[in-house]
């Protein structure tokens, strides 16, 4: 997996909520406690592998939908309904990735290692899943795959662009700009994944 | 009192259970054992609906199949409001999405009944079906969401959010997340806050 990578616009995970995310193949996860940060996780409680994107947020603690095992910012679990008197051992923790906000964006890194990128506040656009695969979607943008960003001058202002592999044959772009007409914007976006799905078709 | 033939882990069955929640509406409601017994193909349900399909509604001596139709009756009689069925411009869009939750958006039942009860059938062909219809709901949201707006049609919920919110949320049975569609993750919430809101099988009712 790169180093930092976008998955989603802030915007569209505000607080209390819990979004699922695939990323490379990876079963993702992003919630935000009620303080306002974000935290990116693995999609699946140490308990019994559900899923936990479907549980709830309480809080600043992130609760499983299956039997309520509860985990904290830290990703320790805090407490088992079940077992109300526990003290529950440190060894049971969610898998956390590093998180990051950003752009506009949340970023998660496998193992922050380095730094997350620093950029300037953006007014997010929209987020737009493509059936296409990466290479093609950023060549189609005048880009690459190495640059986890990349610039999309257009009638509705200059737009930047997050993106993240889904899969090999699937892309997901998290567009925000500065000064952009965001309807226009939007639709420019939609068009460029028409363009793209139909090439990938023929 | 409204009489709803119901199976519970119907989708089309709780969009009626939904608005009769919403509404506050007092009813009973009979258990047909769609699965395994399929007693919606035996003859004293084919009398109520020939189709033999949930759910039913009988209303003062009205009997009604369709959950679309029923959304319709129900909030026609019994929402004082007249928000839920708004008889205004919203009427056509309304509509509109109604004909879609009946329509294009039925491909994730037909994909579940593949996935969950074993039907025949071509999963992927319905989920691929399912998938275009999703984004198109979500491209709808997205819009919505960027004109400050929660709702399917205009500043309120209307039947429209009703009749598209189940197979929308049980669309994980169907073996098809919602990781591509943000402003759906977003809308549903939307859906479980509202007050008489209740959950089924798969659709938990806290959030």
């Amino acid at each position: 997996m790169a180093d930092w990578i976008p998955i989603a616009l802030g915007r569209d995970v505000p607080d209390g909520v819990t979004r699922a995310v695939i990323v490379d193949g990876r079963e993702v996860m992003i919630w935000r406690g009620e303080d306002g940060v974000a935290h990116v996780w693995e999609d699946r409680c140490p308990h019994r592998g559900m899923r936990l994107s479907l549980g709830f947020v309480r809080s600043n603690a992130l609760n499983c939908l299956y039997h309520g095992w509860q985990y904290g910012a830290g990703a320790n679990c805090l407490r088992i309904p079940a077992h109300p008197d526990l003290t529950v051992p440190p060894t049971i923790r969610a898998n956390a990735y590093a998180a990051a906000e950003t752009g506009g964006m949340v970023w998660m890194s496998a193992d922050g290692a380095s730094p997350a990128p620093l950029l300037p506040e953006a007014t997010p656009v929209i987020s737009l899943a493509i059936e296409a695969a990466p290479e093609r979607v950023l060549a189609a943008l005048g880009s690459s795959t190495a640059h986890p960003i990349a610039a999309l001058p257009g009638a509705a202002g200059l737009l930047q662009l997050g993106w993240h592999r889904v899969h090999a044959a699937k892309t997901m772009l998290h567009a925000t700009g500065t000064g952009a007409d965001i309807a226009a914007a939007t639709a420019q976006l939609r068009a460029l994944r028409q363009n793209l799905e139909q090439g990938a078709a023929a | 009192m409204p009489k709803l033939y119901d199976y519970v882990l119907s989708g089309s069955c709780y969009k009626v259970r939904l608005l009769l929640g919403m509404l506050g509406i007092a009813h009973e409601t009979q258990a047909v054992d769609f699965f395994p017994g399929r007693e919606h193909k035996r003859p004293e349900f084919l009398a109520l609906n020939p189709l033999g399909q949930l759910p039913v509604l009988e209303d003062d001596g009205l009997v009604l199949r369709d959950a679309q139709a029923i959304l319709c009756h129900l909030a026609n009689k019994h929402d004082t409001s007249g928000n839920w069925l708004p008889r205004d411009d919203r009427f056509g869009p309304v509509m509109l999405w109604l004909s879609f939750a009946g329509g294009e958006l039925m491909a994730i039942s037909g994909a579940r009944m593949i996935a969950m009860l074993n039907y025949p059938g071509d999963l992927v062909a319905l989920q691929a079906k399912a998938r275009t219809a999703l984004r198109l709901l979500d491209d709808h949201l997205a819009d919505r969401a960027q004109a400050g707006g929660l709702w399917l049609v205009g500043p309120t919920p209307t039947i429209a959010d009703i009749a598209t919110f189940p197979y929308v949320a049980l669309s994980h049975d169907a073996g098809i997340g919602h990781e591509d569609y943000p402003a759906i993750n977003l809308w549903q919430r939307q859906v479980r806050k509202l007050p008489g809101f209740v959950g089924m099988p798969g659709v938990p009712d806290y959030f």
